[in-house]
Order: C-alpha cells, then structure tokens, then sequence
C-alpha cells in the first residue's frame, strides 16, 4: 500500500532519512520506533507529502506519489499536538474534509456524527478544542482523519500528549479500531513497549536508516544488532 | 480592607499626571471649540478664563457643516483614512505572511528591515521619500501614509500569524484543502482579532494624518489635520481649528467604539 525507495531527506550536513527504503502492506500496523533526531518524524512527513525527498520515489496504493502534495494522497494525518482547528467545533473538525471534497451538508453532519461515534464521543460534538480532555481531542483528530476515509492513516507520536491511564485505554482502542477497519497504518513513537503493545511489525530507525523491520517477538529473539538490542532494552 | 486598596493608591500619581497632562488640555479644546468670536471681532484673542458669559457658541462648528470646503476635506480626510489602511492591511499580510513562514535567520533579516525606517526622524524619511516618489500629488500622500503605518500593521499581524502553529495548515492540507482553501479557511479566521486591532491603528493613525499630505500633497491633498495647524497658526482661528480638532476626536471615537463592538461580537 505504502512503498518507499531509496528515500533521502538532508538538513544541512546530517542526512535525516538516508537511501531509505519500506513497504508496509495493505492493512498492516507499523511502528517506526527511535531515539529523538532518529528521522523517524521526517519519515512519516515524507509519506505524508508535507516533506519532498532530496531523491527517492514514495509509492502510493501502486502509484508514483513523490510530486503530490498532501491534499492529493488522500493519507489521514494525526499529529503529535492533534492540530485541531481552535476556531471550530468537534464537529466542524470532523466535517471539515467533507467539506473540502464537496459533501453535501447532511450527509457531512452524518458522516461526521458517525466518525466521532467510532471513536467514542457522543455528546462533545459541539465543543471547542480548548473546552476538550487530551484524550477527548486525540479522539476527534483520529475521526477527523478517519471520515474522509484514508488509503492509510500516519500518526506521529499519537499518545504522547497524554496520562498514562488515557493512553493505555486509547491505545487499545486504537488498535482495536485498526483492525476492524482494516487500515494500513503507521506510527511514529520512541516508546518501545508502545510499539510492542500495537505494531504488527516495528521498524528500528537510527541515524535515518532502519536497522532491523520485524514483528515484535523476532525483535527480540533475533536482534539485527547490538543498536536494536540495546534501543529494546535486551542485554548484550 | 481588600489587598489591592494600597495598590489603589499607588496609581494615584499616574492618574493625576494623566488628569493634567491629558484630559485638562482636552477639557480646554473643548472650550475653544465653543468660543464665539463674535464678541471680540478683528481681536482674536483667546486669553479668556474657561467660563465666561456671553462667549459661548457653536458657531464654528455651524461653519465646519455648513462649508463645502469643510465639507468636502472631511470626506477626503475619510476617504483617504480608508484607503491607507486598507492598503497597509493588505501590504501588511503579506509581509507578515512571509516573516511568519520564514526560518530563525530570516525572520530576524525581515524584521529588522520592516522596523529600520523607524530609526529615522520622521521628516527625513518624509523628504527622503518625497526625492523617490516626484512630484507631489494624491498618489505620493498615500505611498507616503501607507509607508509610515506598514511597520505597526506587520508587526502587529505577525505577532497575531506566530500563535498560528503550522500543523493547522498541514492537517487541512492533508485532509483535501488546496493551500489557498487552507489559508481562507483556517488561517485568515484564526488572524481576525490581530487583522481587527491592525485596522483599528491604522485607521486612528490615518485620519490624523498630516505629515504625508503637508509634505508630500497638494493643498486638494489636505486633511483636517493640515486644516487644523493652518487655522492654529496662520490664520489664527483658535475656535475653528479647536472645532476641526474635537470634529476629528468624535470621528476618531467613533471609529473606535465601532470596531471594539466588531471585537466584542467576534469574540
């Protein structure tokens, strides 16, 4: 579904993905998991097309995507902060992709009800962002990207911004609504046991490379190297 | 007694510097903007205490709405107040556009561009301008007014554009905005109270205006404020200018209650 080739993305000297390359089949869940400054954000950027490779090609649902911006990949976006339109309600958030392909006013207000539903809000449509919990606003940034139903979802650090408590029920949540969709996903954290809780498979990134792609256990039966070993918490 | 009571007390000096230094003089343009100089005709002299009998009219306020001069220089005061702030609006956004889409380097260069004309005397900058932009005419008053209000308005609306975070533009964009839907629907809403209080300066500050059309205009060019400082101090009229003075105060005052009920039902 999404396919990387032979991506390279340099800020000043330091390349911050280096000849990378990544394919993650339809409806798997993949955790991109690193240190800070690993280039795992600028990775997820990349697929998401708010970032343009020095070279490389990104593929998309088997078309070459590279020079599209990010309004024509159809890729659903949950950043770290949740970046929610302040100005608009829960409800104007979720609509607002519907909007923007041209739904019609009904069937947008449906749609968006129903989206905010699936991920568990029922009577906080009409709020603003600022009048929402962390967890409340995590889910409408999940419905909103949801609603307009993504080829695939990108999350960066999706349960960063949150208590432990919260993050471990939305978590499951989320994981639980993957699966039902059947969304190819991708998330981006430098939390190995959230990667081990959720991914299908987790992608080691250092220094803009991925040292070791795998499903959790063989990660930690099979370390590639002493990085991802240690990065796990597995002694050498 | 509260906390704050001896606080109360403290602000007692500012608030009587404030009395002297501004509301008195006010009180007494008022006066003069009442003074009938029929009593005293040929004398102009105005040396009177505040109150005497016999000297008060609305005489020069009868002149100022009965003149088509006045008249017509009231409209083009306006007129000309109107399209200087929505040129340096205009101009403004798009300058604070760009610093706010800059890097760390770049907007330390823009800023500091935007801000320099502010280290000059404002009548160098005048005559500076007056040697760039020719002959003097209608055109030249308003590059100059603009000019003079661009750096107030940037900063302002660059202030307002930095609380914006750039994620909102991304997420719209990734949910199917172009980025020309992505601007009008998230970021220029989100800018409306800096847009708001960017106007609000630029509109006070250009019906004042003196400078650009004294300097830079032809006497069709004059505003109020031009009238004003001739009546003060060629002709002598102390009444009529005092009058032209509290006519501009009302218009300003009014500009100014208009738009902070804009704010208030905005917010």
């Amino acid at each position: 579904m999404l396919r990387l080739e032979q991506v390279t993305k340099t800020y000043g000297a330091r390349p911050a993905v280096d000849a990378l390359s990544l394919e993650v089949p339809e409806g798997e869940l993949l955790a991109i998991l690193g240190p800070s400054g690993c280039g795992k954000t600028t990775l997820l950027r990349i697929l998401g097309g708010y970032e343009a490779p020095d070279s490389g090609r990104v593929w998309i649902a088997g078309a070459d995507a590279t020079e599209a911006p990010p309004e024509r990949r159809n890729l659903g976006m949950v950043f770290q902060s949740y970046a929610l339109f302040p100005h608009m309600t829960a409800l104007e958030n979720v609509e607002f992709g519907l909007r923007m392909r041209g739904v019609g006013k009904t069937a947008r207000r449906e749609r968006a009800e129903q989206a905010l539903r699936l991920t568990g809000l029922n009577g906080e449509a009409s709020r603003r962002p600022a009048q929402l919990s962390g967890g409340e606003q995590q889910r409408v940034a999940v419905a909103r990207a949801l609603v307009v139903e993504p080829r695939a979802l990108l999350m960066d650090e999706p349960f960063a911004n949150l208590d432990r408590n919260v993050r471990l029920r939305l978590r499951d949540e989320l994981k639980a609504l993957q699966a039902r969709l059947g969304l190819t996903t991708v998330f981006v954290t430098h939390d190995h046991e959230e990667a081990l809780a959720l991914a299908d498979r987790i992608a080691v990134m250092n220094h803009g490379r991925i040292e070791q792609i795998a499903p959790a256990l063989q990660l930690f039966l099979q370390p590639a190297n002493a990085f991802v070993a240690r990065f796990l918490g597995v002694g050498v | 007694m509260r906390p704050g009571r001896a606080v109360d007390w403290l602000l007692l000096p500012a608030g009587l510097l404030w009395l002297a230094g501004v509301l008195a003089p006010l009180l007494f343009v008022l006066r003069m903007s009442l003074y009938s100089r029929g009593g005293i005709a040929g004398e102009k002299r105005y040396d009177i205490l505040f109150y005497q009998p016999g000297t008060w009219s609305l005489e020069s306020f009868r002149q100022i709405l009965a003149e088509p001069f006045y008249l017509r220089m009231l409209g083009f005061t306006i007129g000309l107040a109107l399209l200087v702030t929505a040129l340096t609006l205009a101009l403004g956004y798009v300058a604070a556009y760009g610093i706010y889409r800059s890097g760390p380097a770049g907007k330390a260069f823009l800023l500091t561009l935007i801000v320099l004309p502010k280290f000059t005397n404002i009548l160098v900058y005048v005559f500076g301008l007056k040697l760039l932009l020719g002959r003097n005419g209608f055109w030249p008053v308003v590059a100059g007014e603009t000019l003079f209000l661009l750096p107030y308005a940037t900063l302002t609306l660059a202030a307002t554009l930095e609380t914006v975070p750039y994620s909102l533009v991304e997420t719209a964009r990734g949910l199917g905005a172009s980025a020309a839907r992505a601007f009008w629907s998230v970021v220029f809403p989100l800018t409306l109270p800096g847009l708001l209080a960017a106007a609000t300066l630029a509109l006070l500050w250009s019906l004042t205006a003196f400078l650009g059309p004294y300097l830079l205009g032809e006497p069709r060019q004059y505003t109020l404020a031009v009238e004003v400082d001739r009546q003060m101090r060629q002709d002598l009229d102390w009444p009529l200018a005092a009058a032209l003075n509290v006519t501009l105060m009302l218009l300003m005052a009014g500009v100014a209650s208009g738009l902070s009920l804009v704010r208030r039902r905005a917010a």
